[in-house]
């Protein structure tokens, strides 16, 4: 083991490693919209709209988010858009974010009593006053664990950008390792470096799996 | 457009994002076709308009069904592999031994809270630094055994806890030894109430299987079904078209 080599390139590994807190902030901010916005469209069934994100949720969820970035990066130049590596990236994760976010927050908004929508209504709660003040904030409560969880897989799969050449921390290490020819060591600062950012959200999450289950 | 036989190395290498040209190159997965019948192409000023080729993935049927079943071989093997590994990793989290729980943890803390794509390039691009060296394919379904069995280790432990702690004094009441009680009363209900989450996990497994045999099987240029698709697509002298 020579660690002199890490040492040496923690520039370049800091470097990627924002990159990577980057693209996971923004993956997760824009994931987390869009997933709620869809989630609001299913669950109100307004009739064209949820059948569409029925549809996407669907398409979203059964294909690897690796094909969704070569659609995305290798694709849409086809169709008239240039896309950046970045913006590749970001809205690849964004769209495949997206579907899964909103079928976790739908099945925290089906979790709230029928009862308690009937009786925000009968109280002459309009529909954003009984999703702001009645709804949401339980959604909240029983989709944030879940939702955690997801967002650990997301900063996970940001990985997935190295493919399409985006330069983020695995990118970074590889250029590390093919400069250094010490791959242990290289993986070893990197694996460090996510678990630096996942295993807090882990801890936390259990932390509030076990407070949401412990009144039950 | 000229379709060259230099193309197929350059869409690997796309792929594994080391040649920057990603147009022009020809390097479209999806408008492969047989050599000579060229794909209808409109180019256009400032951007290329794509024509769609549905009949490539056809012609090439097979090419893919091979693929396809090198996903489900590869997946049915590690998902075995990862089960066996669960288990006995959430035995350890629950053992006697504080260093035996330790172990456990630690694996599947690191191996939960670090991307599969790291863990596949450790067993594949690291090991072999120190000696440890395994073909492309056996190195994924490694690392996907390992990643898959830390995730099955916490589901089988919930499992394990799931079961009521008066059915397992009952069991020892009635005599049975711990190893009995564990195989006849608390696993088997432990397995029912998994049963969920694990075929989640099981998919996860199939949706891993595409980057590792991507990212791995295409980083390995020996890989033989590339060369198959190449000697098929740009058959030359001294590589002549073949059947699978």
């Amino acid at each position: 083991m020579n660690w002199h080599v890490v040492v040496e390139s923690k520039g370049v590994l800091l470097g990627g490693f924002l990159v990577t807190l980057q693209l996971s902030f923004w993956a997760i901010l824009l994931g987390t919209s869009l997933g709620l916005v869809v989630a609001l469209i299913r669950t109100t069934h307004v009739p064209v709209l949820s059948q569409a994100a029925r549809v996407y949720i669907d398409i979203f969820r059964g294909s690897p988010l690796l094909m969704q970035l070569f659609f995305v990066y290798f694709g849409l130049p086809y169709l008239g858009f240039e896309v950046e590596k970045w913006l590749a990236a970001t809205l690849a994760l964004t769209l495949y974010s997206g579907a899964y976010i909103a079928e976790i927050i739908r099945a925290g908004m089906e979790a709230v009593p029928k009862g308690h929508r009937e009786a925000a209504a009968s109280l002459g709660l309009s529909f954003y006053e009984m999703m702001r003040y009645v709804v949401i904030p339980q959604t909240i409560t029983v989709a944030l664990p879940p939702l955690i969880g997801f967002y650990i897989g997301l900063v996970k799969d940001t990985s997935l950008a190295t493919i399409i050449g985006y330069r983020e921390l695995i990118r970074e290490s590889q250029g590390i390792i093919d400069r250094t020819a010490r791959p242990l060591e290289v993986y070893a600062a990197v694996a460090a470096l996510y678990f630096i950012i996942c295993y807090p959200l882990s801890v936390w999450s259990t932390r509030l799996e076990r407070r949401s289950t412990a009144h039950l | 457009m000229v379709w060259q036989g230099a193309h197929l190395p350059a869409a690997a290498s796309v792929l594994v994002g080391r040649a920057g040209n990603r147009r022009g190159t020809g390097a479209e997965p999806w408008s492969l076709s047989p050599s000579g019948t060229t794909p209808p192409r409109t180019p256009t000023d400032g951007g290329i308009t794509m024509v769609f080729d549905w009949g490539a993935p056809f012609r090439n049927y097979d090419l893919l069904l091979a693929g396809l079943g090198v996903t489900l071989r590869v997946s049915a093997i590690a998902f075995v592999c990862a089960f066996a590994i669960g288990l006995v990793v959430a035995l350890a989290r629950r053992s006697r031994f504080w260093w035996l729980r330790t172990v456990a943890t630690v694996y599947v803390e690191v191996l939960r809270n670090t991307p599969v794509l790291l863990q596949i390039f450790v067993v594949f691009f690291g090991l072999p630094s120190v000696g440890i060296r395994w073909d492309a394919i056996t190195s994924g379904t490694i690392a996907l055994a390992l990643n898959t069995g830390a995730y099955l280790a916490e589901i089988i432990r919930a499992g394990i806890q799931s079961i009521s702690k008066g059915q397992i004094e009952a069991a020892t009441s009635l005599g049975l030894s711990p190893s009995q009680v564990f195989q006849r009363v608390v696993f088997p209900q432990a397995l029912r109430n998994i049963y969920p989450p694990v075929v989640n996990q099981v998919i996860m497994v199939e949706v891993f299987t595409a980057v590792t045999l991507i990212y791995v099987a295409l980083t390995a240029t020996s890989s033989s079904l590339l060369h198959l698709l190449g000697r098929r697509l740009f058959p030359t002298p001294e590589r002549p078209e073949v059947g699978l």
